[in-house]
């Protein structure tokens, strides 16, 4: 955890450098569409957590100057398949973007949609020799956490403190201060897949860009999906999107679980290619156009054009009812939610106080989805659309651009994590020393 | 049997009348056919066209991208925008200040250049045209232009042309215009002299406002305009016209007209007889003159001065021989023995 420590560290400093700088990116890299949107910071209105200002409270801090999308390449699953593809593909949003702000932009914060994310429940506890809680104590606890073995081709992404327990006093969020015996942390730890995580630092590094920050796209898309009563009494973000659904569940304003479903609106749209026998591109449209997931008497006499590539006009001009259309889609979406269903059992969603779950993404804007959603999910299912944020053009208000804008969000006021606190000194200086030792050696 | 490609005839049917339904369907099976086969061929067509059109790139390449990201650098967009020009300029200008050779060359080169596009044929001048003068005015103003032609119309400069030429008496007022074909059409507007003016400098030409319009040599030059003298003469040229006007009747003996004490007329005629003119009014008293020229022939006589200054009472002074010869009437119808 420690090599993890010291490289969140420094990617939180380059999000601070970048802050001063006062111009920050966000990329997400999603399998349908890369999107990257600049941000432009204003150090005067910059908040502190310290006051008291949520993340809402935060939003006069920046203002969004560029933003361009451009269609994804070779990325599959949320995690890239094809460097050189989709290189080109954060080139041409990042330049986009960039010419739309006027601004050269140097640092990045990145969001995953993929790379297999695993959750995990940490607890630590640590007596308190003072019988007050010092800084430093927090550090303490959280290094005390015993972190279970993930895996060796995985690394953390979060590592946040969910829960502060003070002797019998659980719900803390701030226990500095406080006078106990005994401090205990539920810390939510979030892993993925290293692999593609070093893959999109090369891409970004190929694109002269340096990551200022990672975040799990599920998590950034709950941000902004979810409103504040939701995050805090408890509810479950679903961000549909191209390759893959994002799974979040928020309580007390803090993620404490996240997943992701591979499986998403082009698994939907290769059905509708293999089921309708048309072309990838016209299955989209289609999709888009007509698509729905709840079908009426009405569906079976409106007959959709498909068309087709074959060249032979004549033999090819086939029609499908719209019924036939959601014949192909609703399995799918059926499957896409059971699999969702099935991770937020697992998770232990139906524990929560409230199990209000919200669908966003881009193909949750899919006719019907939401009747179809409550009865796998649970009655209490709703759409989400983002938050709205200071310059963002009407066509990224959309459901799809949920993780970008909370991305955006989590840039200007990024939770606490666990690298933010200073990790207990014989730790870090033995590491230090070890590592000098070993450079001494490795050099001589 | 019927031929498929022939259009089924309504020979036979009553007019008015619908076609059979057979016959309706077997056209309307024919027609759509043809419309397929030509609708493929351009559909076919369509799709190959766009086809074969390769899908572009809509990435930037990797050093359209590095060259974008240094432009919206600051520190290269105002060194591109402000710091490189100026430095140019600044070397440029430091160049020259220590190279006198460069210098003129530059300056000789500039001046052939100036040169040679000024004496192109397009810009010369030629022929100078003056109307609405006179010969002798027209000479006068060539001669006080002082351009030498052939000239370039850049180095002519009209408005000072014009000042020369309008300094001249005998000029009012000066047009000058460009013209192609390389003329410099002068429109001249003359002052037309009215009366000769004998004064000290000698005989000067006035026009209707007694404005100079040129000088004379000789009276005999203008023989034909009347002649006005004395110290400020030039004052009332209208009224001196109208006494002009008025002696008409004698006009053959008229010699001019002699302003005294700058005030009032005398006319002058010949035999060295002289009309004294009132200061007010001397045209009715040259009226009354006329009258009495005509009632008495009074000129014809020998007098020497008719003074009409007192309009109710005008003094004739006589020659002295008239003077001796009426004593001597008077005397004789007096009695009185005349001495011989």
């Amino acid at each position: 955890m420690s090599s993890l420590y010291e490289s969140q560290k420094a990617m939180r400093q380059k999000r601070r450098a970048a802050l001063q700088r006062g111009v920050v990116a966000i990329l997400d890299v999603g399998t349908s569409k890369v999107v990257c949107m600049i941000l432009q910071f204003d150090p005067s209105v910059q908040v502190d957590a310290a006051s008291g200002m949520g993340a809402i409270a935060n939003h006069g801090a920046f203002r969004v100057a560029g933003v361009a999308k451009t269609q994804s390449r070779g990325v599959r699953f949320g995690e890239i398949n094809s460097m050189e593809e989709s290189e080109r593909a954060i080139r041409t949003a990042v330049q986009g973007a960039q010419k739309m702000a006027g601004i050269r932009v140097d640092h990045v914060i990145a969001c995953f949609s993929g790379a297999r994310p695993r959750s995990y429940g940490l607890v630590g506890k640590v007596d308190l020799d003072k019988g007050l809680v010092a800084d430093q104590d927090i550090g303490r606890v959280l290094a005390a956490c015993d972190v279970p073995d993930y895996g060796a081709g995985r690394e953390a992404i979060h590592a946040m403190p969910v829960n502060f327990a003070l002797d019998q006093t659980s719900g803390l969020s701030d226990p500095r201060g406080q006078i106990g015996h005994e401090l205990a942390v539920d810390m939510h730890l979030l892993t993925i897949d290293s692999r593609s995580m070093q893959n999109l630092l090369i891409c970004i590094k190929r694109c002269d860009l340096e990551l200022a920050g990672v975040a799990s796209s599920s998590y950034a898309s709950g941000i902004s999906a979810l409103v504040e009563d939701e995050q805090e009494l408890g509810a479950a973000c679903v961000d549909i999107g191209g390759g893959s659904t994002a799974v979040s569940v928020f309580l007390r304003k803090h993620m404490i679980f996240a997943d992701s479903v591979r499986m998403g609106g082009n698994h939907i749209t290769s059905d509708i290619s293999q089921g309708l026998q048309v072309p990838h591109a016209m299955a989209e449209k289609i999709k888009a156009l007509h698509g729905g997931v709840v079908a009426t008497g009405l569906d079976d006499r409106e007959m959709i054009d498909t068309g087709g590539d074959t060249g032979d006009w004549e033999i090819d001009r086939r029609q499908v009812s719209r019924s036939e259309l959601i014949g192909v889609m609703r399995p799918r979406v059926e499957e896409i939610l059971e699999e969702v269903r099935a991770k937020l059992d697992g998770a232990g969603f139906n524990n929560l106080p409230s199990q209000r779950i919200v669908l966003t993404g881009g193909s949750s804007q899919i006719p019907g989805m939401e009747g179809l959603a409550s009865r796998i999910l649970g009655q209490n299912v709703r759409l989400g659309r983002p938050l709205r944020i200071h310059g963002l053009p009407q066509a990224a208000t959309g459901p799809d651009f949920s993780a970008c804008i909370g991305l955006s969000l989590y840039a200007a006021h990024p939770q606490d994590e666990c690298w933010d606190f200073a990790m207990p000194a014989p730790c870090v200086g033995g590491r230090s020393f070890k590592r000098a030792a070993q450079w001494l050696r490795e050099n001589w | 049997m019927q031929p498929i490609n022939r259009k089924p005839s309504n020979q036979g049917q009553p007019h008015g009348q619908k076609p059979a339904k057979q016959h309706l369907s077997y056209s309307s099976n024919i027609k759509p056919l043809g419309s397929v086969a030509q609708g493929t061929a351009q559909t076919l067509f369509g799709q190959k066209a766009s086809k074969q059109l390769p899908k572009r790139d809509p990435a930037p390449s990797r050093t359209s991208y590095k060259l974008q990201r240094l432009w919206l650098t600051p520190m290269v967009r105002s060194m591109a925008k402000a710091a490189i020009p100026t430095l140019g300029l600044l070397a440029i200008g430091f160049y020259l200040v220590n190279n006198q050779g460069l210098r003129d060359h530059i300056s000789t080169r500039y001046a052939e250049t100036r040169e040679s596009i000024q004496t192109r044929p397009e810009f010369m001048v030629d022929l100078m045209k003056v109307s609405g003068a006179t010969d002798r005015v027209g000479d006068q103003v060539r001669a006080a232009s002082q351009i030498e032609l052939p000239a370039s119309s850049f180095e002519l400069d009209l408005p000072i042309i014009r000042k020369r030429i309008e300094a001249l008496d005998s000029v009012k007022a000066a047009s000058l215009f460009l013209r192609t074909g390389g003329v410099l059409d002068i429109v001249i507007e003359q002052r037309n002299p009215v009366v000769i003016w004998r004064n000290k400098n000698g005989l000067e030409l006035l026009d209707a406002n007694g404005i100079r319009a040129g000088v004379s040599q000789s009276r005999l030059d203008y023989a034909k305009l009347p002649l006005i003298a004395g110290e400020g003469a030039n004052a009332d040229i209208a009224q001196a016209m109208s006494i002009f006007a008025a002696a008409r009747p004698f006009e053959n003996r008229v010699r001019g007209l002699m302003r005294i004490g700058t005030r009032r007329w005398d006319l002058v005629l010949d035999r060295g007889q002289i009309v004294q003119l009132p200061e007010t009014e001397p045209v009715a008293a040259v009226e009354r003159l006329v009258a009495w020229q005509s009632a008495q022939q009074i000129l014809a006589r020998d007098i020497k001065t008719i003074d009409l200054r007192n309009p109710s009472r005008p003094y004739l002074r006589l020659t002295p021989f008239a003077m001796e010869e009426l004593r001597r009437v008077r005397s004789i119808n007096l009695g009185v023995e005349t001495k011989l």
